[in-house]
């Protein structure tokens, strides 16, 4: 017990070494290079700007309006891409209708909407929320499609077998046995909805995080460009946890079946 | 006693749908399962007495030949039919009192209800205390037992069984077979074993039928007019297993066809 404490401390001890030397390195450089230091500040002129905007109340707002946003996105993608996903992999039909419309739309990386978003939508939210969209849809309709699709024919014996028809085979069999499978098309599409709301922000709307750092760059306050990146980088981490723990709670089954 | 299950010229043939590949699994069988009888089905793997319990249970269809359940042709799985597969196919995402009462809700029983006989099918089996645990928090062994309650829970009139303790360790496996001898003397259903032991078939059956290799069908039935439980280093016992190894052994000793 004692020595495997030691060990993680003596692990995760190891593992700050090199972020450490990186910020005595930024410091450093940004100090000796003092006219630079306008442009790339030092982290500490960084931390104490991200704690005036804390302070201000600056950034909980944006960062609660790019969270909302996420959020409000992923709903409108899950929506979606869950019962589509459903119906696709458990009947035939609906997967030949439909696969050949996913297999065109779904190369087209989402930032390659961005024009198209702001031809249809204009400037606003719902550009930006169209975004998270067309981001998010493809993980989730397509890990949904596969888990629906690959599930154990045992299970679908047994049930079969114990009288199940075919409602209730869905409901009771197919549906639990393959959310492992949503819940990681989930998790990614949260990520790649966090990366969107950026994008969009930077673009089409006036809150949020990204059009924080964006602004800040157009009045030159490279202070709140790298206080912003890194509020964004700790929300995304934030939302990545917040699905890990969502999956772990309804998944408790699992536990220990896979890998984490 | 009037026969239960009845087969009769029965011939399967699998195509490889991508090398159009024909493969003989099953050719002239006749079989005939007595009510309340216990039959175990002796062969080497490949031998087609999966296909044949698979056939049976309505889970595959016979290219040619009629198979009859009480007389009348099977059209599908039911729950008259109960299956116990090598892989158990317990729900991971049910816990065991809900995994046996599977086949209880599928019946449209009272949900109080279910759980009540699924309680005393857990008990049955001598898994008191586990009603909440998950399958893979338990042994093998365990698993199985749940899995076998989950059969008997709904009460099916025929049980089909395809080597259900193939996965265990011998000890664990001999303490099964005398715990399904003694349930089955008390519940007497119709019973389709398929094993590829030799002692298995012996300790469990009322009869023996052995198959020949691809393309399967029966090539000797042998009665076993031991009481039970059986003794399995008795001189009948012995006498016995001397006979099946030469029916088996003279199969084994023919050319064997290619494998596909």
């Amino acid at each position: 017990m004692e020595r495997a404490r030691r060990h993680r401390l003596r692990h995760s001890f190891r593992g700050l070494i090199v972020p450490v030397l990186f910020l005595i390195a930024w410091e450093a450089g940004a100090r000796l290079w003092l006219a630079k230091a306008i442009l790339i500040p030092p982290p500490s002129a960084v931390i104490r700007t991200l704690w005036a905007l804390l302070r201000d109340g600056t950034l909980e707002e944006h960062t609660i309006s790019s969270i909302l946003r996420v959020l409000s996105g992923f709903a409108i993608s899950l929506l979606f891409a869950l019962p589509l996903g459903l119906v696709m992999g458990w009947n035939r039909v609906a997967h030949e209708l439909f696969d050949t419309t996913v297999q065109i739309f779904r190369p087209i990386p989402g930032t390659a909407w961005v024009p198209a978003a702001i031809l249809l939508f204009g400037i606003g939210d719902r550009p930006a929320l169209f975004l998270i969209f067309m981001g998010t849809i493809w993980p989730i309709l397509l890990s949904t499609i596969h888990g629906v699709r690959n599930i154990n024919k045992h299970f679908i014996w047994a049930a079969l077998t114990m009288g199940a028809d075919r409602r209730r085979l869905f409901t009771k069999v197919v549906f639990p046995a393959a959310l492992p499978s949503i819940f990681t098309g989930c998790r990614v599409g949260m990520g790649v909805a966090w990366t969107f709301v950026v994008v969009a922000e930077l673009i089409a709307v006036r809150t949020g995080l990204g059009y924080m750092i964006m602004e800040a760059r157009l009045i030159v306050r490279p202070d709140i460009v790298f206080a912003g990146m890194i509020a964004i980088g700790v929300v995304g981490l934030g939302l990545d946890w917040l699905a890990r723990t969502a999956m772990r709670r309804f998944l408790r089954w699992q536990k220990g079946l896979v890998l984490e | 006693m009037s026969a239960k299950i009845e087969a009769h010229g029965l011939q399967k043939e699998f195509v490889d749908e991508e090398t159009g590949r024909r493969v003989l699994a099953l050719e002239e069988m006749d079989l005939a399962v007595a009510d309340g009888e216990f039959l175990c089905l002796l062969g080497p793997s490949g031998c087609g007495k999966s296909t044949f319990l698979l056939i049976v249970a309505g889970l595959e269809t016979a290219t040619q030949g009629r198979v009859t359940l009480d007389g009348r042709a099977i059209g599908g799985p039911g729950p008259d039919r109960g299956v116990l597969f090598q892989q158990l196919a317990l729900f991971p995402w049910r816990t065991a009192i809900d995994n046996v009462a599977f086949g209880l809700e599928m019946q449209g029983r009272p949900r109080a209800d279910c759980r009540a006989r699924a309680a005393s099918f857990l008990k049955l089996v001598g898994l008191e205390g586990f009603e909440r645990a998950f399958p893979h928090e338990m042994s093998g062994g365990m698993q199985q037992r749940v899995a076998i309650a989950r059969l008997l829970a709904h009460e099916p009139e025929v049980l089909l069984m395809d080597e259900p303790f193939g996965a265990l360790d011998a000890q664990t496996r001999l303490q099964m077979a005398e715990e399904l001898t003694r349930i089955w003397q008390q519940a007497r259903k119709t019973v389709l074993f398929v094993t590829h032991s030799v002692d298995e078939a012996i300790y469990l059956g009322d009869r023996v039928a052995v198959m020949s290799p691809r393309p399967g069908r029966i090539k000797a039935i042998t009665e076993i007019p031991l009481p039970r439980p059986r003794d399995v280093a008795g001189e009948e016992f012995n006498a016995l297993r001397r006979l099946l190894l030469r029916q088996i052994g003279e199969e084994a000793a023919a050319p064997e066809e290619k494998r596909p």
